[in-house]
């Protein structure tokens, strides 16, 4: 079943085309990594996934449910001579909730405690109990070698314990998906690897996930597919097998090149 | 950015026009009397510390303008605030008048109903130039002080003498006097003109100073004082200088002199101020 | 004029105005700066507010709000305020302090909602983005993430607008309002010692002023790092 798919996503800034119709979809449980050079599109694009970044024109579907809200001149025309209903407001809250999403600088709320930064949304927008929260916060804090930080400010973690606070942040709404926007590219080399090994042990338990690395082994180790993005679209994509075994695109050659 | 200048001009342009087309003040049984109570003892505060009202603004020009409000029936309101302010207030109609020792000028005439003159003692009828003690006889003459940068309160009744009566001198405009006294001393200027009883009160507390013994040859029209009305407001001019004329031919002006001296009380010894700045 | 006449006639006018100045004029001009000032956060929030809107017409009219404010000197709004406004809303009775009073406060609302929102926008655009991808709405983010983090900017900003405004209030002694400046030139216009006087208000303004300004700094230095949080936190665990 697919999860995610997007139609020729268009997106730039200013004069800069930074997706040029991107087509792509995830399955559900798949674990998806996506490689490339800088500025090529990557980070951009899976920002697009939960409208943190809005594309111009082509459609996001969620879950079977298109929630961009973008219209094709075909839909437009439809709509204007009525033979089409106007589509529904997209309420993009609640899609988010079911998207967790990782940030490369973390993004850990400073002002709240870490057990709070886990339980202010699930309290805010599910409904949970504060304690029933706080007993997830500890379960997740727990499984990610951090439980005794529970009570302490993220001000006296290290980058590789925030990046773990943010992941089992965003596990808290018990995500339907996981979006990673280069997870360890902000950290210490000697942290990258704690870091690593949370998201491994998370995409075993069979979470779909999406990946922007610049980690090659990790993306080779732990993905499905693996998606070349360069010169804002996907240039090539397979298995890592494929993808680091046998790359045929030149763009992909020459990367793998300079990265390996 | 083009659409938010043409905005901000509007506004600035409305608000103008607001402040231009203020409604005159309409029929009240007030009579409301703009004055900066900074200079005694024209118009100055009360030491008195349970004053309160209009009992808190004394001199000789709040003596005069409990005396129109009495001729005319009205109740009196005091509305105090800076000498500029004044004309202001009146200009736009919210007070009725100012009553704040200012001397006749032609600009003044020109946009203000002015009454006629009213005298405060021998408050402005000598202007003399004072200098520095040890330029004795060096500047008592217009030809001497030819040449010479001389001081004078700006917009005052001495800047325009100055004009006048010393084409060939340089004049500098100051603040205040306190400040051209500090700039006399600093050799901003080698004279200072003055009213006489302001420069006696200069002397008398800095024993540096002398009257260079040049005196400005002064015309009636700038001796008196004159109240301050809205262009146009013809009959209140005309109740003013019917009741500016009864007072002087009763007498009132030196007694009121006399006594708005006595409250002023003025340790320094100063007798006057001279209203420099009207 | 002397070294010793100055003190002297300093010690002079202290003896007999003291009380003018320490007690009438520094008391009026303390209410008119917490007037001004706690007026003025109250509307400067709102404005900000209005400022951040989505609607790009407020978004508008308050950006000239605050141009025009922070454009024209402070003296042309007071004689607005003085003049202009009471002749427009001639039912409305009020005292000149209070029209003085409500001049401050709408200047320092102008001053006070810049402070306010670059107080929000330094906060780092990426706690919004976490919070929105946790699928909070933008009232959600702002209030439970933006906010308390934007204070810490806010706070020792506000305090540097209230020692603006207590000096701002010298101008309101143009309509004699019985503050400080306005005591200034009385007492100066019946003894004529200017520069002693001067020299007084200006002692007792920086008596005000540089305290204030120490605490301010200290608060700006307490504030400045995240370990506000982290030192916070750890007090509030010895407590339990």
């Amino acid at each position: 079943m697919e999860m995610i798919k997007t139609v020729d996503l268009h997106k730039s800034f200013g004069s800069l085309n930074v997706l040029t119709g991107v087509n792509q979809s995830v399955e559900k449980g798949e674990v998806v990594s996506i490689i490339g050079p800088s500025g090529g599109g990557k980070s951009t694009f899976l920002r697009c996934l939960n409208l943190l970044e809005k594309p111009e024109s082509g459609k996001i579907y969620f879950e079977g449910t298109e929630i961009t809200g973008n219209l094709t001149k075909e839909e437009k025309k439809a709509i204007h001579e009525g033979k089409m209903p106007k589509p529904a407001k997209v309420d993009i809250d609640l899609h988010r909730q079911k998207m967790g999403m990782v940030f490369q600088h973390f993004n850990v709320f400073p002002h709240l405690s870490v057990s709070r930064n886990i339980t202010t949304a699930p309290v805010m927008l599910k409904g949970k109990t504060q304690a029933e929260a706080d007993e997830m916060a500890k379960e997740l804090l727990n499984r990610v070698g951090l439980l005794d930080k529970y009570d302490e400010m993220p001000g006296n973690l290290s980058g590789g314990q925030k990046q773990r606070l943010a992941i089992v942040r965003a596990l808290a709404m018990e995500p339907d998906v996981m979006l990673f926007d280069e997870p360890t590219s902000a950290l210490d080399p000697e942290m990258v690897g704690e870091v690593l090994d949370v998201i491994k042990g998370l995409v075993s338990t069979g979470m779909t996930s999406v990946i922007v690395t610049h980690e090659m082994r990790f993306a080779r180790e732990v993905s499905d597919r693996v998606l070349f993005m360069a010169e804002g679209n996907i240039l090539e994509q397979g298995t890592p097998e494929q993808i680091f075994g046998s790359p045929t695109h030149p763009r992909l050659k020459d990367f793998l090149a300079k990265v390996l | 950015m083009k659409k938010t200048i043409a905005l901000l001009l509007t506004a600035v342009m409305l608000l103008g026009l607001l402040a231009g087309c203020g409604s005159a003040k309409s029929e009240t049984k007030t009579l409301v009397v703009a004055t900066s109570p900074d200079f005694a003892p024209m118009e100055f505060v009360s030491s008195d510390e349970n004053a309160k009202g209009n009992d808190k603004y004394v001199g000789f020009d709040m003596t005069l303008a409990a005396y129109l409000a009495e001729g005319m029936g009205m109740e009196l309101e005091i509305k105090p605030m800076s000498f500029d302010a004044c004309q202001t207030a009146v200009e736009m109609g919210s007070v009725d008048m100012a009553i704040s020792g200012f001397s006749w000028t032609e600009e003044r005439a020109e946009n203000f109903n002015l009454s006629d003159y009213y005298h405060a003692g021998d408050n402005e009828d000598e202007q003399i130039i004072i200098t520095l003690a040890g330029n004795e006889g060096k500047y008592d003459t217009a030809e001497k002080l030819a040449g010479q940068k001389v001081g004078a309160q700006i917009a005052s009744l001495q800047e325009s003498l100055t004009k006048e009566q010393l084409p060939d001198s340089t004049l500098v405009t100051v603040a205040d006097l306190t400040t051209a006294i500090m700039q006399l001393r600093n050799g901003d200027f080698v004279a200072l003109a003055v009213a006489k009883g302001n420069g006696s009160a200069i002397i008398a507390s800095n024993p540096d100073i002398i009257e260079s013994g040049f005196s400005f040859e002064v015309d009636e029209k700038y001796t008196g004082n004159v109240v301050m009305m809205k262009k146009g407001a013809d009959d209140l001019t005309a109740k003013v200088n019917e009741l500016l004329a009864k007072a002087e031919s009763e007498g009132k002006y030196g007694p009121w002199y006399e006594e708005a001296k006595a409250t002023a009380g003025i340790e320094v010894s100063y007798d006057d101020q001279g209203n420099a700045a009207s | 004029m002397s070294f010793t006449t100055t003190v002297s006639n300093v010690a002079k006018i202290l003896s007999k105005y003291w009380q003018v100045f320490l007690i009438d004029g520094l008391s009026r001009t303390l209410l008119l700066t917490i007037i001004a000032v706690s007026f003025g956060v109250v509307l400067g929030a709102l404005v900000a507010l209005m400022k951040m809107s989505r609607f790009r017409i407020l978004r508008f009219l308050f950006t000239v709000y605050i141009e025009v404010i922070r454009g024209t000197p402070i003296l042309l709004q007071l004689y607005i305020f003085y003049f202009v406004i009471p002749q427009m809303l001639p039912f409305l009775k009020l005292s000149p302090f209070m029209w003085v009073a409500i001049a401050l406060c709408i200047n320092s609302s102008a001053y006070v909602s810049e402070v306010i929102r670059s107080g929000i926008q330094a906060v780092d655009k990426g706690q919004t983005e976490a919070a929105r991808s946790l699928g909070m709405n933008a009232n959600q983010t702002m209030w439970k993430i933006v906010m308390p983090q934007a204070i810490k900017n806010i706070l020792p900003a506000l305090g540097n607008e209230f020692i603006a405004i207590l000096k701002e209030t010298s101008l309101a002694s143009t309509f004699f309002v019985g503050d400080l400046m306005s005591k200034y030139l009385e007492v100066k216009g019946a003894t004529y010692l200017g520069f002693e006087c001067l020299l007084i208000v200006g002692c007792i303004y920086l008596c005000l002023t540089y305290p204030l300004s120490k605490l301010v700094g200290y608060f700006e230095k307490k504030m400045s790092t995240d370990s506000v949080y982290a030192k916070r936190k750890r007090k509030h665990k010895a407590a339990v």
